[in-house]
């Protein structure tokens, strides 16, 4: 029983958005940086409580270690407990090189959870949350400046030499398709299109402006995009058939 | 004998002590004035956009000029000036980007013989810019610069250099 009211509990964080009661200061950091996440775990099971320790892990999408601190699970250390920073808020401070013993070039993102120290109440994970890089780590998709806002110049850059799926390495780019999105939200119903431009030998850019090319509801912003190029391809027959990249998310900087 | 060489002597010596007059300088005259040289109606004619991040950890793409990707060079910015003070401005995008948000106002500066930051004003609405270099003999560009900044922790993120030319 008490096992399905914890499920439900988790179910009701996802569903509630919980994951943006996590906040950075700095809110940009590299994995030298020392950063101290605050999380408030108001609606989990960690609510009430009187402490808190966490448990962190690195590199969510593969290749992560547990940081140091991840010692016992029924048996936190003392060095990861938390500190209370308010009702049901807690904080923690530490360096991603330090914590996890990787690379400022291994280290992509962490994610994390709060728990009591003999493991038997927990939050969900909170994750991923990604690191600035230090070093810079040629993609196939690559957006210019790496961190925008909505009014600023986007140049997204696909470069075929890096690509690993045939259609990417065998097409020849044409247009490129962006939708916009509030949050969770699609502005407007359609993808904006776009031509691309060749920039040297199977590479290929789009440059446009998110508040342009896109018409935000009074009192809405664009928080991210999601842009695919498109092109063609000769077939089996010798006819020309249209296939687009996979689709790539940018998520975009509120500027000042 | 001696009277006679003191005569040519004492000649001689006055006429190099009349002979001496002090070096006719011209007038420095009044310092450029940097206002002035500002002031005038100004087109669009360069814009590059630098990412100030990879600038600083020397990643391989920092910059990259988007002057003929947007038709930049319609906008137009007009800045008058009376007296050698600052007036008001007008901005006439046409189909540019607006690099500059407002249509109009009033512009001051942060120095007025050596101005580094203008300030356009409308209504309760400012901007700043920066200038990048006054326009003078040697170049007759305005250079100006636009920040643009991480609302979360103020941290620079891009910057915009802007070259017009005077119409």
């Amino acid at each position: 029983m008490k096992k399905i009211l914890f499920l439900f509990t988790l179910l009701i964080a996802a569903v509630t958005g919980i994951h943006a009661q996590v906040t950075f200061s700095p809110a940009t950091f590299t994995a030298q940086d020392q950063v101290t996440l605050t999380v408030d775990v108001t609606g989990t099971p960690m609510a009430g409580q009187s402490e808190a320790y966490i448990w962190i892990f690195s590199n969510v999408s593969g290749g992560g270690k547990d940081g140091f601190t991840n010692t016992s699970w029924t048996n936190s250390p003392a060095n990861a407990k938390m500190t209370a920073a308010g009702t049901n808020k807690w904080s923690f401070t530490f360096t991603g090189t330090t914590m996890f013993s990787q690379t400022p070039g291994e280290l992509k993102d962490f994610g994390f959870l709060a728990k009591s120290k003999d493991g038997s109440r927990q939050t969900p994970d909170y994750k991923p949350f990604k690191f600035d890089p230090l070093v810079f780590t040629p993609t196939v998709f690559r957006a210019f400046p790496a961190k925008v806002g909505q009014d600023d110049v986007i140049t997204v850059n696909f470069d075929q030499n890096l690509a690993t799926e045939l259609n990417e390495q065998r097409m020849t780019p044409t247009t490129i398709s962006i939708t916009a999105f509030n949050g969770s939200t699609q502005i407007g119903t359609t993808a904006v299109t776009l031509n691309v431009r060749n920039t040297g030998s199977k590479t290929w850019a789009a440059t446009f402006i998110p508040t342009r090319s896109f018409t935000v509801p009074m009192g809405g912003k664009i928080t991210s995009v999601r842009y695919r190029f498109n092109g063609t391809v000769l077939g089996t027959t010798g006819a020309t058939t249209q296939v687009s990249s996979g689709e790539t998310v940018l998520d975009l900087t509120e500027m000042k | 004998m001696n009277k006679i060489r003191f005569i040519v002597i004492a000649f001689l010596a006055s006429t190099m002590f009349f002979a001496c007059k002090p070096e006719a300088y011209k007038e420095v005259g009044e310092p450029a004035n940097n206002i002035t040289a500002i002031t005038g109606s100004w087109q669009l004619a360069k814009v590059v956009q630098v990412d100030k991040d990879a600038e600083n950890k020397g990643f391989p793409f920092k910059e990259a000029d988007l002057t003929s990707l947007f038709p930049y060079t319609e906008f137009r910015l007009t800045l008058n000036s009376a007296n050698g003070a600052p007036t008001t401005f007008t901005t006439t995008p046409g189909n540019s980007p607006r690099i500059i948000t407002l249509a109009s106002g009033t512009w001051s500066v942060d120095d007025i013989k050596t101005p580094k930051v203008i300030t356009l004003t409308s209504g309760s609405t400012s901007q700043k810019i920066t200038l990048g270099a006054y326009p003078n003999a040697v170049s007759r560009r305005l250079k100006v610069s636009l920040e643009r900044r991480s609302a979360a922790d103020d941290k620079l993120l891009i910057g915009y250099s802007y070259e017009f030319v005077k119409q």
